[in-house]
């Protein structure tokens, strides 16, 4: 899922500084708010925090006893569960289950686990149509884009490119009124999730003690894929297990709040099996996929930690390298600290060495994770991964080398100090504002604070004297 | 994979990794309980902060109004016995709603035609068993005579809410409300319409599924 420019830094570099990026920042900074006034009308939200993380630190502790318990569950009221240790795994189940329906049309609503095993890619190879439901996924498959962001997808886009793809795509005159452009968009929709022949979802959660999984969508699209066909297929990555209904609700306090400051999600949709003998709606087979792809090989190393993350999107929405070049550059499904860290421990390092750099170690992504995922520790053990395996800065070696030598012998540290002082253009305030050779990347675009005319020993032996 | 080497692997992973004890908690009370008029009071105007509209004056006489502001349109209706009062998927077809048969036939063929019939259905009559103050959700089981798309493919879903099933949040239901999720295939909590805020962050109602939603409190 690698975009065609090969690294961050040149993925960062086309987007930084352009509207795309500035829309992605914008989209980011709404919800950020959004989250800080739901948190503060919510006074319990620290304690919540706090269970949020022993449920799932608890349910990944105990993950092989609780994925049992769930399959037995799931079978118990009338649901298959397939095991799949890999992506292709996952999606030769999914084809095979699709041939057995003789399935035309596919609906899927919003999903990340899917998006990562690329099903649309297997199904529409078999010559079936797959339509994403959730607004923003489908027009990013409309246009043959990505998602720049794990919660609003289209964050990066403008009203005026939808206008333009809907009267290309799908035959309707161009307007960018977004009222419109959804009434669109629910027509067409609408028609296709009544008529298909699958739906496929998502899990938020997955119940271990009830079998049951819940998907939260805000637009609906969540319920009608799983309601309106008649095989409904729910994808979940292992990780996403909570032991009981109890620890489900305190894991929806925190969810909506922190994606969208809201205090749930529109539609909770909690799904327990298929059709009942005598239920007049419904699916009648529920297939549950229970996905591996890299995830036990997370659970035994360091960063095993990553797999309480419950896809909220704070901790994107308030990092500053993601704000400054957008979702697109990491390249991958997940982005932001969260993929700077899970990308490159499900998917390997290669290829993914900068991600951990694409970092401030400002900590603002712990401040705001509901389960408090320490990020930036994983962030730096990524980090330590990419230098032991040769990668990353090396460069930063003799260059720290020479610092340790300077800090640790005072006459070399003041003459560098003295250096320091003397070789770049000091503005009125007291920063520098161009410093000369590689330091010029940095003043560029921001300033340095100079050091002190007076340095702090001179001033304190002066001072001493008086 | 089976599933015995799929657990098999996980468990050799838990042997070596490095899931870090969760620190101990702080029991007791997460927030202070409210009596019975606030949480009326609290549920209606959580549910107006998300676009949704709570009668709780008028009882069935309210669905006449509701039906003269959106107009007569065709409906979607729980049984009567699953309703927590009778009379008013009656109430609603007097006031000009055609009334769709809700069961979905299990055969393919079948299926689709039945559901092609739902794409402009106006109006869902559905109970609710539950609400949560703090956020303005229902809770809507599914069930014989109780099918889900009465909440979900209508423009306006009419939900009927019993006063005394209010609580002050989910959390407080599950724990009073002796709930089981396993007993149906679908409970769902429904927070005001159907909302997408994915253009430009700017909210648009009724995306996918119903663009108002009234509760009557009965």
């Amino acid at each position: 899922m690698s975009d065609q420019a090969a690294t961050f830094l040149e993925r960062a570099n086309q987007d930084v500084n352009t509207p795309k990026a500035a829309a992605v920042a914008a989209g980011a900074r709404l919800l950020t708010t959004k989250r800080a006034a739901a948190v503060a009308a919510y006074p319990a939200m620290d304690i919540m925090r706090d269970r949020a993380r022993a449920i799932r630190l608890h349910a990944l502790t105990n993950l092989d006893r609780y994925l049992d318990q769930f399959a037995d569950a799931v079978e118990t009221v009338g649901g298959r569960v397939f095991f799949a240790a890999t992506a292709t795994e996952a999606n030769d189940y999914i084809r095979r289950v699709a041939a057995d329906t003789d399935a035309g049309l596919i609906v899927k609503s919003k999903s990340m686990v899917t998006e990562e095993i690329e099903v649309n890619n297997a199904l529409e190879r078999d010559g079936r149509t797959v339509v994403e439901t959730d607004l923003g996924e489908f027009i990013v498959q409309l246009a043959d884009d990505r998602p720049s962001h794990i919660v609003a997808p289209v964050l990066h886009t403008t009203r005026q490119e939808v206008g333009d793809l809907f009267a290309a795509e799908l035959g309707v005159d161009y307007t960018d009124v977004p009222t419109e452009l959804n009434q669109i968009a629910r027509s067409y929709l609408r028609e296709r999730f009544l008529r298909a022949d699958i739906g496929i979802s998502g899990v938020n959660f997955a119940v271990a003690s009830t079998g049951s999984v819940a998907i939260v969508t805000n637009e609906g699209n969540g319920r009608l894929s799983t309601t309106a066909p008649r095989v409904h297929i729910a994808v979940m990555g292992m990780e996403r297990i909570v032991p009981t209904p109890e620890d489900l609700e305190v894991m929806l306090e925190v969810l909506g709040r922190s994606a969208t400051g809201q205090s749930l999600t529109t539609y909770t949709n909690i799904v327990t099996g298929p059709r009942r003998p005598d239920d007049p709606d419904g699916p009648d087979e529920l297939h549950v996929v229970i996905l591996d792809n890299g995830r036990t090989d997370v659970l035994g190393s360091e960063v095993a930690e990553v797999l309480a993350c419950i896809r909220c999107g704070a901790c994107l929405n308030v990092c500053p390298v993601y704000r400054s070049v957008g979702g697109h550059a990491w390249g991958d499904v997940y982005s932001g600290p969260l993929g700077s860290v899970l990308s490159p421990a499900l998917f390997g390092l290669e290829g993914r060495e900068e991600l951990p750099y694409a970092c401030t170690l400002c900590g603002a992504c712990l401040e705001v994770c509901p389960p408090r995922i320490d990020l930036p520790r994983m962030l730096v053990e990524t980090r330590n991964q990419v230098v032991e395996e040769g990668g990353g800065f090396g460069w930063l070696n003799p260059a720290m080398s020479a610092y340790r030598l300077a800090a640790t012998k005072p006459a070399a540290w003041k003459s560098a100090i003295g250096a320091a002082s003397a070789g770049g253009r000091v503005s009125g305030n007291g920063w520098f504002s161009r410093l000369p050779g590689p330091g010029g990347a940095w003043t560029s675009g921001r300033e340095l604070p100079a050091p002190a005319r007076v340095s702090f020993r001179k001033w304190w032996r002066q001072r001493d004297g008086s | 994979m089976d599933r015995e080497a799929f657990l098999s692997s996980v468990r050799f992973s838990l042997g070596t990794g490095t899931v870090p004890a969760p620190e101990p908690l702080n029991g007791g009370s997460v927030v202070p309980g409210l009596s019975r008029a606030d949480l009326l009071g609290r549920f209606t105007s959580s549910l107006e902060a998300v676009d949704g509209t709570v009668h709780t004056t008028g009882g069935l006489a309210v669905l006449d109004e509701i039906v003269a502001l959106h107009g007569p349109g065709r409906l979607i209706a729980w049984d009567d016995a699953s309703l927590p009062v009778p009379g008013a998927a009656e109430r609603l077809v007097a006031a000009g709603c055609g009334r769709v048969d809700s069961t979905v036939p299990r055969d393919n063929e079948g299926r689709g035609a039945h559901q092609s019939t739902y794409f402009d259905i106006r109006y869902g009559l559905t109970g609710a068993e539950a609400a949560f103050a703090e956020s303005g959700s229902i809770v809507i089981r599914s069930g014989p005579g109780r099918p889900r798309m009465a909440s979900l493919i209508p423009l306006v879903h009419i939900a009927l809410l019993p006063v005394d099933r209010i609580f002050r949040s989910q959390m407080d239901w599950m724990s009073e409300g002796d709930v089981d999720l396993a007993e149906a295939a679908n409970v769902v909590y429904v927070t005001g319409p159907s909302r997408t805020a994915d253009i430009e962050q700017q909210l648009n109602l009724g995306v996918h599924g119903p663009r108002a939603v009234h509760v009557v409190i009965v």
